[in-house]
C-alpha cells in the first residue's frame, strides 16, 4: 500500500491553481491535495470537514483557517508569499508558532533573495521552509514533496549521528523530540548542553513541551543534563581517551540500571568556543562510525561552526558518522 | 567525435594523472591538440612530449589550429613547450625517475612565476597541462652490460613511481596506442591502472557496448551533455534490436519528451513497436521517499515478462536508464537513494543499467559523501567524455574485468590493424 502525501496549497491565482491541479494529478495516487485561494482572510470556511481520505483526493475551498490546518496534519503546506503584500510571511509565522515542525514551501514570482531577507527580518528560520520560485517545473514541485517524518525516527541504538542546525530554537525542538524518543524506548538519556543554558531552564522547557514527568526522570537519573564543557574539556584540554572512557562507563551504567542503552544529545559548540576545531575532528574520528554497544550519540553542530571546518577535515568528520541529518 | 574536454571531465580539477589509449597516431594527435588548446583557454601552460612530430610540425599545427593565439610568442614566454622523449625522460641513456620528478616540479613551479599573457588581467598561470606521448618507449630495446633492457619496463617503472594524483597543479595525459597496450601483459596493464586516476579510451565505451549486467554511474556535466549520452546509449541499443527503457522523473516536464524524442531514431515507430519503453518515475519517486519499492518490483516483473513474451527479439539485453535515485539524492533523501541503488544493483533482469549523476555533486558536501557511497553500489563509474575514474573501480573483480576488457579490445584493434596491413600488402603484391 503506497503512502499518500497530504498537501495544502494556498494560491489565489486561478491559472496557477489549475497548474497545481494538473501537476498533482500526475501523481494522483500518491498525493492528496487541497487548494485554497484566500490567505488574507483566514476565517473558518463553510466546510469544516477533514480533507483526508477523500475519494478524488482533491478539495477546493475559498478559505481555510489555522485550526483546520492543524487538525488536517498536512505533510507539506505550499503558500504564495506575495498574496497581499507579504501576507504569506504572517501566515507562515502563525503556522510555525502552532506547528514548529511543519514543512512549508513559500512560492514567489520575485527574487527569492529578497524574500529570504524578509524572512530573516521576521525571524523565521530559513531551515523551517523552502522557497520555490514561480514559474516552476513539475519536477521542482515534486522535489519539495515529502511525508512528515521526525528527525530521529530512523535512529538505531548503535548509530553515530551527525546533526547540524541553524538556530538554537531548532536545536531545542530537536532535544524535545530526542528526549521523548529515549523515554519511550527506556534508554538512559544524556543532554550535554552549552554553557549559556542552565539545567533548570532546560527542564522547564521540556516540561512546557509536554514532558510533565521531567522532574521524576531527572531524579531517578533516567535523564542526565550536564554542561558540555564539563564533559568534554573540564581541564581546558581535549583528552579523547578520557571522553571515550566516560562514554563506556555511562553505557555500562545504563545497562546495569535496566535501560536498553545510552542516547546522548551532544552540543558541540564548546569545541569551537575554545578553538579546538582540529581536536574535535580528531576525537570524532577516533569513535567508530557505528558502535558495537548500545550507544547512540547525536553530535549537534551549529551550521556556522560546521561550515568553518576546512573541507578535508569536514569530509573526515562526515565519514566517521553513519547517520547524518544535515542542512 | 572529438571532445578533448579532459579538464571539464576530471574529478579533481587540476591534478590528474590520466591514462589515455588511442587507436592510432592520428587519433592521438587530434586529441593532443584539442586537449592542449583547452589548457591554453583555461590559462594553463602546456607541454607536449613526442618523438613522432618535429617541433616545427607541432608549431605549424598549433598556429593553424589555434588561430587566435600568437604561438611563437607563447613558446618564447614558456607557456608552450615542446620536448622529445629523450629530452624529457632520459639522462645518460637511462630513465632517472627522481630527475624526471624534479623536472615536473620545476615546470609547475615555473607556471606560478610566469605571468600569463593569455588573460587580460595578467594573473599567474593556473598550472601545467601535459600530453606525454609514450610511443618512443615501445620502439626499441637497448643493450646494457650485454643485457637486454626493455624501455617498456623502464616506462612501467617510471609510471608506477607516480601516484593517481599529482601533489601539484598538473593534468598529464600519458598517451598510449592500442597496439602498444596489446603488447603489455595484464600485470603491467594492471600496474598502469593502479597508478593513474583516470583512464580514457574510445575503444572502451560502456555506453556503446555495455557489459552484460553492468550497473553504471554516468557522470555528466550538464543537461545537453546528458541528453546526448543517453540518446547514444539508447540509439545503439535500438539498432541492435535490444529493448530500451527510459525511466525518468522528468517525463512530465514541459518540453522534455519533445527534446528527448528528437534525439531518438524512429522514435514513434520504436515506441509503437515496443522497442522503446518510457516509464514515468514521478510516483515511483514518492514511493521511494516513503521507502516503498513495490512499484519498482512491479516494473521489474513487467519488463521481465515483456522480454520473455517477445519471441522475435533475439538480443535479450535490456538497456535501461533511470534517474529516480539521482533525484532522491539531489533532494537529500540520501538513504532512500542508496536503498534504491542497492535494489537496482541486484540486477533484476539481464541487461545494463545506466544511472546519471551530475558531476557537480562531487564537489558538494554532503552530496559527494553519499555519491561516493553510491559508487560502491555500481560496477563502473564513467563520464560522458569516455573517462573512467579508476579511483572508483574499487571492486577487485571489476578492476580485473576492466583490465581484461581494455587489453582484449586493444588486442582486437591491434590484430585488425595487422590483418589490414597484411591484406593491403597482399593486394599490392597481387597488383604488381
Amino acid at each position: 500500500m503506497s503512502k499518500v502525501i497530504n498537501v495544502l496549497v494556498m494560491e489565489r491565482n486561478p491559472e496557477l491553481q489549475v497548474l497545481y491541479e494538473q501537476f498533482f494529478n500526475i501523481v494522483a495516487s500518491r498525493v492528496s491535495f487541497t487548494i485554497v485561494s484566500d490567505i488574507n482572510n483566514m476565517k473558518i470556511s463553510e466546510n469544516n470537514s477533514d480533507t483526508r481520505g477523500q475519494d478524488n483526493r482533491r478539495s477546493n475551498k475559498t478559505s481555510y483557517d489555522l485550526d483546520l490546518i492543524q487538525q488536517s496534519i498536512f505533510d507539506v503546506i505550499i503558500l504564495d508569499v506575495h498574496s497581499g503584500n507579504f501576507r504569506g510571511v504572517e501566515v507562515t509565522k502563525q503556522i510555525l508558532k502552532m506547528m514548529p515542525k511543519q514543512k512549508i514551501i513559500i512560492t514567489t514570482t520575485h527574487d527569492p533573495g529578497l524574500l529570504k531577507s524578509k524572512l530573516e527580518k521576521e525571524k523565521i528560520p530559513s531551515s523551517s521552509l523552502t522557497v520555490l520560485q514561480k514559474p516552476f517545473k513539475f519536477t521542482e514541485l515534486l522535489s519539495v514533496l515529502s511525508p512528515t517524518r521526525g528527525k530521529f525516527d530512523k535512529l538505531k541504538l548503535t548509530d553515530h549521528v551527525l546533526l547540524t542546525y541553524d538556530t538554537i530554537d531548532e536545536e531545542v525542538t530537536d532535544i524535545v523530540e530526542f528526549v521523548k524518543r529515549g523515554l519511550e524506548n527506556n534508554e538512559l538519556i544524556l543532554l550535554l548542553i552549552r554553557n549559556d543554558m542552565d539545567i533548570t531552564g532546560i527542564s522547564m522547557l521540556l516540561k512546557s513541551a509536554g514532558l510533565k514527568n521531567i522532574d521524576v526522570v531527572v531524579k531517578d537519573k533516567s535523564l542526565m543534563i550536564i554542561k558540555n564543557e564539563e564533559w568534554y574539556i573540564p581541564d581546558g584540554k581535549v583528552d579523547k581517551h578520557r571522553i571515550i572512557n566516560q562514554w563506556h562507563e555511562l553505557v555500562e551504567q545504563s545497562i546495569k540500571d535496566g535501560k536498553k542503552g545510552l542516547r546522548a544529545f551532544c552540543m558541540m559548540d564548546c569545541f569551537f568556543d575554545n578553538v579546538f576545531m582540529k581536536e574535535v575532528v580528531d576525537y570524532e574520528c577516533t569513535l567508530p562510525c557505528q558502535f558495537p554497544f548500545q550507544f547512540v550519540p547525536v553530535c549537534a553542530y551549529n551550521q556556522n561552526d560546521f561550515a568553518s571546518i576546512p573541507e578535508l577535515e569536514r569530509k573526515r568528520l562526515i565519514e566517521c558518522h553513519n547517520h547524518m541529518i544535515l542542512k | 567525435m572529438l571532445t578533448g574536454s579532459y579538464h571539464k571531465a576530471s574529478l579533481d580539477n587540476n591534478t590528474n594523472h590520466i591514462l589515455s589509449i588511442y587507436e592510432n597516431s592520428k587519433e592521438k594527435f587530434d586529441y593532443a591538440f584539442e586537449f592542449l588548446k583547452e589548457g591554453i583557454s583555461n590559462n594553463e601552460s602546456i607541454l607536449l612530449i613526442t618523438d613522432e612530430l618535429s617541433e616545427e610540425d607541432v608549431l605549424r599545427r598549433m598556429e593553424k589550429g589555434y588561430p587566435h593565439l600568437d604561438v611563437p610568442r607563447l613558446r618564447d614566454e614558456g607557456i608552450i613547450t615542446i620536448a622529445s622523449t629523450a629530452q624529457w625522460y632520459f639522462s645518460d641513456n637511462s630513465v632517472d625517475i627522481e630527475k624526471i620528478k624534479s623536472k615536473w616540479e620545476s615546470a609547475v613551479a615555473g607556471t606560478h612565476s610566469t605571468t600569463s599573457s593569455l588573460s587580460s588581467n595578467s594573473s599567474s598561470l593556473k598550472g601545467l597541462r601535459v600530453f606525454a606521448d609514450v610511443k618512443a618507449f615501445f620502439r626499441a630495446d637497448k643493450l646494457e652490460n650485454n643485457k637486454e633492457v626493455s624501455y617498456v619496463d623502464e616506462l612501467i617503472r617510471y609510471e608506477t613511481s607516480l601516484e593517481k594524483k599529482f601533489p601539484f597543479p598538473m593534468n598529464a595525459i600519458c598517451a598510449y596506442e592500442s597496439e602498444d597496450i596489446a603488447g603489455l601483459d595484464k600485470n603491467q596493464l594492471q600496474l598502469l591502472m593502479e597508478h593513474h586516476g583516470l583512464i580514457h579510451t574510445d575503444n572502451y565505451n560502456e555506453l556503446i557496448n555495455p557489459s552484460p549486467n553492468s550497473h553504471i554511474i554516468l557522470l555528466y556535466e550538464d543537461q545537453t551533455d546528458l541528453d546526448s549520452a543517453i540518446a547514444e546509449y539508447i540509439n545503439i541499443g535500438l539498432k541492435k534490436g535490444q529493448l530500451c527503457v527510459h525511466a525518468s522523473v522528468h517525463l512530465s516536464n514541459t518540453g522534455y519528451l519533445q527534446n528527448f524524442s528528437s534525439k531518438i531514431i524512429d522514435y514513434e515507430e520504436n515506441l509503437e513497436k515496443g522497442n522503446l519503453v518510457l516509464v514515468d518515475l514521478a510516483e515511483f519517486y514518492i514511493d521511494a521517499i516513503t521507502e516503498n519499492l513495490q512499484s519498482f518490483d512491479k516494473l521489474k516483473d513487467d519488463l521481465i515478462k515483456r522480454v520473455r513474451m517477445d519471441s522475435n527479439r533475439n538480443d535479450k539485453h535490456v538497456r535501461l536508464t533511470a534517474d529516480c535515485a539521482t533525484f532522491l539524492l539531489k533532494n537529500k533523501h540520501f538513504e532512500q537513494s542508496i536503498n534504491l541503488e542497492k535494489w537496482w544493483h541486484e540486477k533484476p533482469f539481464e541487461g545494463s543499467y545506466v544511472c546519471p549523476y551530475p558531476k557537480s555533486l562531487l564537489n558538494q558536501i554532503p552530496f559527494n559523501y553519499y555519491l561516493f557511497k553510491l559508487f560502491h553500489n555500481h560496477d563502473m563509474v564513467i563520464d560522458t567524455y569516455k573517462n573512467i575514474p579508476l579511483d572508483y573501480v574499487k571492486n577487485e573483480e571489476h578492476q580485473s574485468k576492466l583490465v581484461s576488457d581494455v587489453a582484449d579490445k586493444a588486442m582486437r584493434i591491434s590484430t585488425s590493424k595487422s590483418s589490414e596491413l597484411t591484406s593491403d600488402s597482399r593486394s599490392n603484391r597481387e597488383k604488381s
